[in-house]
């Protein structure tokens, strides 16, 4: 087949809106257009998911879980599986913004409970997700608003509010924070069973009216009194909201942007664009949904691909999905679950309420190396159903091969992914060791190992690791 | 005491088993029972999935294992750590052997009443004899074996030692057809009950599959199964389902009517769980603190139920890594005789 430029940009699409696909995804999402193709992925409701109910059969220990590590297959079964890309790519998103630590809340119900909610809400408006977030008993436990008493107000939750999930630093005062966190009083978990004798039961959001502050509060030049949706309301007005939350989806979307405690120094990289979206979210009423649709469709978003490093979930996640590894029940999942924490991407456990650190923080030299041996170790096992896909296209229509048409073939199959000329010419030289390649019945298999270990190489390369 | 009456029968609550561990007298994932004559009882831990550092990478020695136990709460000793992968329900033969699936090497594992390995068949595939992940397993009072064969849709039937005899079934939603079916039993009369899972019904079979019967009708929908687990007979022919979907043990009357549903009622802590919490004084004033504990006694995701002869009817509460025992009062009279 002849790879357009229509379908190398829902290649991207799907790498960005997504986690990577098959070649069989991608080619289903291709026969609809680009256009058609954003909607569905605006749409995974009109998607059924994967079989939840199969997966909990087979994975039992996912289904009310007393340690990290099922939580965290639960999380990874649902990054390899789903049928709705752009809703779990949404509750990644907003994971990485409003990072919460299992390391801290030590309780993988309420962290899994808040990705349903990521998922839920990720597309919906961001004034429900605040309140949703500022009642959810995981970011609760984790910022201490468990803490924070009428006669003895905790600032945790009232700083990050403010500072990370909605303003930035430079937007407001410490008197703000301190007011803010006023309004929060009283907004706290019920206490419930703990993980023994029997497994957790799931904590609540509660309100208690005797521990929340009535008093009147000032909080960023309004004077009233205040509760958190209020405050939520205020914080809206705000002009530096929609430039921040704008910023992080052009971050997360489109293009590496500088680490977020410097965005009060740094300028954004395409300032046009971050204020072109912020302009979208104060139109909508902050409803994300359109914003997404327009960035989607955008130019600077057509023209970003392969400007990001790939974060080690989308690596590992995208590889796997393009292998059509572990999709499905598998005992192997739980193991490959350690995978991203080796490359600095702990699932369900970033290092701090910051998030990760992303970009060309994701590449130091121990990283680089388990994400190219993760990589190359996948794309080099001919058994996968996905590897052998590759291959079967690869060879299809063509009795012999020579090197730099497999090479091209193989870089068409693997995203497509465009190459430096160095490293077609490496790739080239290396394909040349082996002469031509043939695909009559006595030599596919021999000719399968040599498609493998060049789509290996591949993987390695600088290239691959950006999306 | 806590009891369920309902057309003349009574359940009572009798007492909760185990508690969340790894080892000895807990459970982590309880995913089958089976009571054998002898006053023993079999519990299968499915255990979580493995993970790197184990040594045996794909079973955990510590996780998967199969306890016997007797049924008033006496623990006696584990064993096969080293021979399950994904085991998935067990099965007791007039002889004692104990049987065990597993759904990943897609064998059948056969043990004496020593706990020593002594047989084990099966290999991956659909001709007659191999599986497509084993589930279920259940045996009849001549010793044979029916085998759920939930990849392949369909059941198996073997002599004690493998030979195979029989099977039936094929995928679909039609009468006698399965769809990944998980739970089976043979009642006393030699009738085979199948927990169709993917399909939300159970259904009846001679022991040579021959369609007699559904169990769970699609309306009403909140008496309709969802996703059922497993079932099982007790002695006067009433239907117990693990009504997994829907977290609850929905009991029937032999010729399908739906007499009552079982939710669970441990609102006790067990033995083991109380004998946990005395020397884990932190956790247990954790517990004392909660102030709702409306959900202790419910079940949550209810897998594999075992009915002994004497109608004791014992459940594997299987995310709450205990189980539940339930006293059926023998000799009920229909409510239109009992006037």
């Amino acid at each position: 087949m002849t790879i357009t430029a229509e379908f190398s940009l829902i290649s991207h699409l799907l790498r960005r809106a997504g986690l990577g696909s098959s070649y069989d995804e991608l080619q289903e999402y291709a026969e609809l257009g680009y256009e058609a193709a954003v909607e569905k992925l605006l749409n995974p409701k009109s998607n059924p998911n994967f079989d939840y109910y199969e997966f909990i059969r087979r994975h039992p220990q996912a289904d009310g879980p007393p340690g990290l590590l099922p939580g965290q297959m639960k999380y990874f079964y649902f990054l390899l599986n789903t049928k709705r890309p752009l809703e779990e790519k949404m509750a990644l998103f907003w994971h990485q913004v409003f990072a919460t630590g299992y390391s801290k809340v030590n309780d993988p119900e309420s962290m899994l409970s808040q990705m349903d909610m990521f998922r839920e809400e990720g597309m919906g408006n961001y004034r429900t997700l605040l309140i949703k977030l500022a009642q959810d008993p995981a970011m609760i436990f984790w910022l201490d608003n468990n803490e924070n008493h009428k006669n003895a107000p905790n600032e945790n939750w009232g700083r990050e509010l403010l500072e990370l999930f909605s303003l930035g630093v430079g937007n407001y005062t410490e008197e703000d924070v301190y007011e803010c966190s006023r309004a929060f009083t009283g907004w706290t978990a019920e206490a419930r069973m703990p993980v023994f004798p029997y497994g957790r039961h799931p904590w609540k959001f509660e309100f208690r009216s005797e521990d929340h502050d009535y008093s009147e509060k000032t909080f960023l030049g309004h004077t009233g009194n205040f509760d958190g949706e209020d405050i939520i309301d205020i914080i809206l007005e705000q002009e530096a909201c929609p430039r921040f939350i704008a910023r992080h989806l052009y971050n997360f979307f489109v293009e590496d942007e500088p680490q977020v405690p410097a965005w009060n120094i740094e300028p954004p990289n395409n300032p046009e664009a971050v204020e072109y979206l912020a302009d979208l979210l104060v139109e909508s009423n902050y409803e994300i949904k359109p914003v997404l649709r327009e960035l989607f469709n955008s130019d600077f978003f057509k023209e970003s691909a392969y400007k990001r490093v790939r974060s080690p979930i989308e690596l590992i996640v995208g590889t796997l999905r393009l292998a059509e590894d572990l999709i499905g029940p598998d005992p192997r999942v739980q193991e490959a679950v350690y995978q991203p924490g080796f490359m600095g991407q702990e699932l369900m456990d970033p290092p701090s309420v910051e998030g990760w650190h992303t970009g060309k923080e994701w590449i130091n030299s121990g990283a680089l190396v388990k994400r190219v041996n993760f990589v190359s170790d996948t794309m080099s096992d001919v058994t996968l159903p996905g590897v052998k896909k590759i291959i079967g296209r690869v060879a299809e229509g063509s009795a012999t091969m020579s090197p730099e048409v497999l090479v091209e073939r193989c870089l068409e199959f693997m995203g497509p992914l465009p190459v430096k000329d160095k490293t077609r010419q490496e790739l080239i030289d290396h394909a040349m060791e082996h002469g031509e390649v043939g695909w009559d019945e006595d030599s596919y298999e021999d000719s399968a190992e040599k498609a493998a270990v060049m789509l290996a190489l591949i993987a390695s390369t600088r290239e691959y690791q950006f999306g | 005491m806590l009891t369920t009456t309902v057309q003349g029968r009574t359940w009572n609550f009798s007492h909760a088993i185990g508690h969340v561990g790894s080892a000895g007298e807990t459970f982590l994932w309880p995913y089958s029972v089976v009571t054998a004559d002898s006053g023993v009882m079999y519990v299968l831990n499915r255990g979580p999935d493995p993970k790197e550092g184990d040594g045996n990478r794909l079973s955990n020695p510590n996780f998967k294992r199969i306890g016997k136990w007797k049924l008033d709460d006496e623990f006696v000793s584990d064993f096969a750590q080293d021979d399950i992968m994904w085991p998935v329900s067990l099965a007791v033969d007039e002889k004692g052997f104990l049987y065990c699936t597993d759904e990943i090497k897609n064998k059948v594992l056969k043990y004496n009443s020593e706990n020593q390995k002594v047989f084990e068949w099966g290999v991956e595939g659909s001709a007659e004899g191999k599986f497509s992940k084993p589930a279920g397993i259940a045996s009849d009072l001549r010793g044979y074996l029916y085998v759920v064969d939930a990849g392949n849709h369909r059941i198996q039937k073997f002599t004690g030692d493998g030979e195979f005899i029989h099977t039936w079934g094929e995928f679909g939603s039609e009468l006698g057809q399965l769809s990944d079916p998980w739970g089976i039993a043979v009642d006393s009369e030699g009738f085979v009950y199948v927990a169709d899972w993917g399909n939300n019904r159970v259904q009846k079979f001679t022991g040579d599959g021959e369609w007699l019967q559904n169990f769970g009708a699609p309306f009403p929908e909140e008496l309709r199964l969802d996703h059922p687990s497993d079932v099982a007979v007790d002695s006067e022919g009433d239907v117990y389902v693990a009504d997994w979907g829907n977290k609850k043990v929905q009991i029937f009357d032999g010729d399908g009517e739906i007499l009552t549903s079982l939710y669970g009622d441990a609102t006790e802590l067990s033995r083991s769980a109380l004998n946990f919490m005395e020397v884990n004084q932190d956790y247990y004033k954790a517990f004392k603190r909660a102030k709702d504990k409306s959900g202790l006694g419910i079940f949550e995701r209810p897998t594999s139920i075992s009915i002994t002869r004497d109608d004791r009817i014992v459940i594997c509460d299987t995310a709450r890594q205990r189980l539940q025992v339930y006293d059926k009062e023998k000799g009920y009279m229909d409510p239109e005789y009992n006037l």
